[in-house]
């Protein structure tokens, strides 16, 4: 009972707790951000801030410049809280990494604490203060709340990292601070394609390229960095998503697809020398550098023919190791709905290797790859069931957005569980678990875990419910990246059908083989498809359908969520009802 | 809950023995997010899926139908089942329908909103039927002035109809900034909350929660870059703002607006402050004193320093309030007080209409004849008189020919008949001229409103 009570004790407010830690970094950090922009306020706004001496500015470089290169002559600084607008001059900058240091003619500031890298872990919260669509120039700053997504190391030694923080434009340069408000670094870049995802230039790296010039070495100073102190639950929280990636990352690979398998793709036959209007296939750019053996290194490779049906964006995603020589990845990778194609897995461990389909689930849109050699790390599965999930549980998405330079190790995402059983109608993965977690393409196949690393289901492509005889309501696209609607298959609707992916089954959309309609009474059959399972069985129009395999079916969502499980080729005991008369048929699903 | 709270507590002690540093914070983010598990169920139940039912009218035969349109959200604010929404989620209804997390659809009545100003206020009130007691969340619990930006904050609603079974879809983030006044053509939207909580179409009229679970907002709007950036900006109008109108709202139906000052403001470069840049004639601010150059320092006691302070405390009040403003003349500083009318009422005294009559009514408003037509021998023909309708009170016939419409020749084109209706709201009487066994004959029809005459299409 004592136990009961002192966790109590623990629990009560732990949301306000971590509220306050990022209120008060965000209001922290607000204090030594300045808007940077031109005199004739030409593009949107840049984020700056005050870093080393009251004066000093540190922001991106690019969006300074004149168009044919040079700085422009009419920086301004405006500092916050209704301050001052002064003119700004350039002090020292560096092209490679795209920063600047200005010097605020007649403003000051307040300086912001700054943090060594090694502040910076994976799974970390981090808060983003800025002028997001210059909001500086009337009110006040925006403050986004993100974690560290992946961390990346330079060849120069110096390291990048990447945050879920929110990306627009008048945003770059803003400083990504820690829960303490120290300057962690600033953001530089969305990186393309993965929403969500914004590039940051850490604090440390910016010391370093500026230890050259005596004069920044000077203000920026060589100071220890004083350590903050990690308490609250807002702190631990870093540290429990931290172990949970690492964790779930060890089995969730990268996978790409080549070139197709077979010979007799449908355009093999055709000429294929097409004049050079026409779109230029995307140059293949493998990860591993290693050549294939044989053969000179040739100039310029012939680009791989375009195959119908393997779409672009389709040629990368991420998959989850179930055991250690198989991989559960999306379908459309493996080349469907045209021919195979080769596949390659990159495993956390920066191997590679190639893959075959064992078999595949066109209901999930999901394929079963066997991975030569093996050597995997098989994911844990969560011991929960889908149902059981509430809305509002802690998950981290992680998998390989698209777009990540040169990232070995899969990203992590945070959200929440939106709602469970989602999707209902719109895709046939109907228990499927919603999540606000950033979504993008690259993610899709990757893992949605839980706090402990455990796997609760594999991301799915919402937008790929082609060809299901579901529509998908919106607009394509309307899913984009980190839309804040990601989706996936949960775990154990998977492992209820890998034993038939193994034995090599291609699993595809169960149909009866009828029209239905649904009233208060229940569903009823309004017609019979010739030469259907529904037919064969002896259904006829007219008759109202009560079970299915001996479970009840008061409307369409009871009756799609059963027949979502069975594929084709299935048997369904129907129990229907025709004229007070109750009868079972067996119908072999088509 | 708490059952499942000691379980943990009994693994971590019997079996690690003394706990790591890992497994303590574990305990600790496992607590927070059972917090925030509690906060979602108990703002969920009052969370409905609105679907507005559009009247549809196919020119060609005069068939009037209504389909499910257009989704959005809702938040029920008080037990007999005042719904909270967006303006914009309900325009052109025929019906709307609300669906609760308790599975079921409850129809919904248009009650009253705020799209009576100049600029259009999205806020709307409807009211639920087929329910003694509804859950709800309380419309006076939530206090936005309070929170700081990094609180945490939950948006729940029905983006792209994910909701539409009743259990809505759940985002979380933080609160990013307040009092924004966003950019949008159709919409006042002033004060503004902003979040990076995720709000997708769809969203829009669903609730905004703090972290204790109290509505703080309606989210209504996003803004996003496609392609260049991510979303993550969503704004929803706050609660407080809300509260200015409820009480009215509430009380009485129909539309209302924001308070109508006839000013339009800029930032005075280098100066603090909004500046007037025109004043309308016979406005309120006119009638006060106010000119054109005059710079605003204070709207009621609130500090004005350019025209984003300007739209947020002056433009976000409702009509009939009274506004003290303090401004600067030549450096002098003054100060009058005038009392916002509403926008109707100013156009009326300055002798001008707020519609303009050559523009057709949307169809929701207009009136119907009561009678579906087709196109035969070069003449449009009655083919059917809907029972209980004006034409049918006229005695039309289904065989009559129609030859004008409020002196207006019909000849020949579907469209023609269409367009004569177009200009005349339901209740209004239109004379109809008709030819009927070769005899002409005129008769006046008492137009109906076509939402009771649609086939209802599901």
């Amino acid at each position: 009972m004592v136990l009961l009570v002192t966790t109590s004790a623990v629990r009560a407010g732990e949301i306000a707790a971590a509220e306050r830690r990022i209120e008060r970094a965000a209001e922290t950090a607000r204090a030594s951000i300045v808007t940077v922009f031109t005199e004739k306020r030409s593009g949107w706004d840049l984020t700056g801030v005050v870093v080393g001496a009251r004066d000093v500015v540190l922001t991106l470089r690019k969006p300074l410049l004149e168009k044919g290169g040079g700085f422009r002559r009419d920086l301004r600084i405006r500092f916050p809280g209704g301050g001052k607008t002064v003119p700004a001059e350039v002090m020292v900058d560096d092209e490679e990494m795209n920063i600047v240091l200005l010097r605020a003619v007649g403003g000051r500031g307040r300086t912001i604490k700054p943090r060594p890298t090694r502040d910076v872990s994976l799974g970390m919260w981090v808060v983003l203060v800025g002028n997001t669509f210059s909001s500086g120039r009337e009110s006040e700053p925006v403050v986004s709340l993100g974690i560290v997504s992946g961390i990346h190391k330079r060849r120069d030694g110096t390291m990048t990292f990447h945050a879920s923080t929110l990306v627009n434009p008048g945003s770059f340069g803003a400083p990504v601070v820690d829960l303490d408000g120290g300057l962690l670094g600033i953001l530089g870049a969305a990186v393309t394609g993965a929403g969500g995802q914004s590039v940051v230039i850490p604090y440390e790296t910016v010391r370093k390229r500026f230890a050259k010039s005596r004069k920044a070495a000077r203000i920026l100073g060589a100071k220890p960095y004083p350590r903050p102190r990690a308490s609250s639950v807002a702190d631990l929280f870093g540290k429990v998503m931290e172990a949970a990636a690492r964790t779930a990352r060890d089995a969730v690979v990268g996978v790409r697809s080549g070139k197709p398998l077979s010979e007799s793709a449908p355009n093999a036959g055709k000429p294929s020398e097409r004049p050079a209007s026409e779109t230029p296939p995307k140059k293949e750019k493998p990860k591993n550098k290693s050549e294939p053996p044989g053969g000179p290194r040739r100039p310029r490779p012939p680009a791989p023919a375009r195959v119908p049906g393997a779409r672009e964006g389709h040629d990368r995603s991420s998959g989850i190791a179930v055991a250690e020589d198989l991989v559960v990845c999306p379908l459309r990778v493996t080349g469907w709905p045209g021919p195979r194609r080769q596949l390659t897995i990159d495993s956390p461990d920066g191997s590679s290797s190639t893959a075959t389909v064992l078999g595949t689930d066109e209901r999930l849109r999901l394929a079963l790859l066997r991975v030569r050699g093996g050597g995997l790390k098989s994911c844990r599965a969560a011991p929960e069931s889908a149902a059981g999930l509430a809305a509002g549980r802690f998950v981290a998405a992680i998998g390989y957005p698209h777009g990540n330079p040169g990232s070995q190790h899969a990203h992590v995402t945070f959200g929440i569980v939106s709602r469970v059983e989602a999707l209902a109608g719109i895709h046939p993965a109907l228990h499927a678990i919603q999540t606000d977690a950033g979504i993008s393409g690259g993610n899709r196949g990757g893992a949605l875990v839980d706090l402990e690393g455990r796997v609760l289901g594999v991301i799915l492509d919402v937008n790929d419910t082609s060809g299901l005889g579901y529509q998908n309501p919106t607009r394509r696209g309307a899913y984009g990246p980190n839309a804040g609607l990601g989706f996936a298959v949960p775990v154990e609707v998977i492992m209820a059908v890998l034993p038939r992916l193994k034995a090599g089954a291609t699993l595809k959309p169960g149909r009866l083989g009828v029209s239905l309609t649904a009233d208060r009474d229940g569903v009823h059959v309004r017609s019979v498809a010739k030469e259907s399972g529904a037919a064969a069985a002896g259904v006829m129009a007219g008759d109202r359908i009560t079970k299915l395999n001996g479970k009840s079916v008061p409307d369409m969502a009871a009756l799609r969520r059963i027949l979502a499980e069975k594929a084709a080729g299935d048997e369904l005991l129907v129990t229907i009802r025709r004229k007070n008369r109750e009868l079972s048929l067996k119908v072999t699903l088509r | 809950m708490r059952a499942c709270l000691f379980l943990i507590v009994l693994a971590g002690s019997v079996a690690a023995g003394p706990e790591t540093d890992l497994e303590k914070a574990l305990t600790r983010v496992r607590a927070l997010e059972s917090e925030i598990v509690e906060v979602i169920k108990k703002a969920a139940p009052a969370v409905g899926a609105v679907v507005n039912h559009r009247t549809l009218l196919d020119p060609a035969t005069g068939v009037v139908s209504m389909r499910p349109r257009s989704l959005g959200s809702g938040v029920v604010i008080t037990r007999d089942g005042f719904l909270l929404t967006n303006v914009h989620v309900i325009e052109g209804a025929g019906y709307l329908t609300v669906t609760l997390p308790d599975g079921v659809t409850y129809p919904a009545d248009r009650h009253a909103d705020t799209s009576g100003g100049r600029v259009k206020g999205d806020i709307a009130v409807l009211k639920l039927r087929g329910r003694r007691h509804f859950p709800f969340a309380d419309w006076r619990a939530g206090d936005p002035k309070r929170l700081k930006p990094g609180a945490f904050v939950f948006a729940m609603g029905n983006p792209h109809g994910h909701a539409l079974d009743g259990t809505p879809v759940v985002t979380m983030g933080i609160l990013s900034a307040k009092g924004r006044a966003a950019a949008d053509k159709r919409y006042l939207y002033v004060g503004a909350l902003q979040t990076d909580a995720e709000i997708n179409p769809g969203n829009s009229g669903g609730p905004l929660f703090d972290s204790k679970g109290r509505l703080i907002g309606i989210n209504g709007l996003m803004q996003s870059r496609a392609g260049r950036s991510n979303s993550g900006v969503g704004y929803a109008i706050p609660i407080e703002q809300v509260r200015l109108f409820l009480r009215r709202m509430m009380r009485n139906e129909g539309e209302m607006g924001y308070g109508f000052h006839g000013l339009s403001v800029d930032t005075a470069p280098g100066e603090k402050g909004a500046r007037v840049a025109r004043v309308e004639a016979n406005s309120p601010a006119q009638e006060a004193g106010l000119r054109r150059g005059d710079v605003i320092t204070r709207v009621n006691g609130k500090r004005i320093s350019n025209r984003a302070d300007y739209l947020n405390h002056a433009a976000q009040l409702p009509e009939r309030t009274i506004v003290r403003v303090q401004y600067l003349r030549r450096r002098k500083r003054r100060n009058t007080h005038y009392k916002l009318v509403s926008y109707d009422a100013y156009l009326k005294s300055v002798g001008r209409q707020r519609r303009d009559p050559s523009r057709p009514y949307p169809l929701h408003e207009r009136g119907y004849l009561g009678a579906h037509w087709a196109l035969k021998r070069g003449a449009i023909v009655l083919t059917r008189i809907l029972s209980g309708t004006g034409a049918a009170k006229a005695k039309l016939e289904s065989g009559d020919l129609v030859v004008s419409l409020g002196g207006h020749d019909i000849g020949a084109d579907p469209k023609a008949l269409v367009d004569a209706l177009a200009r005349l709201p339901a209740g209004a009487d239109i004379a109809v001229e008709i030819e009927r066994d070769g005899a002409r004959r005129s008769v006046t029809v008492s137009l109906c409103d076509a939402r009771d005459a649609a086939e209802l299409d599901e």
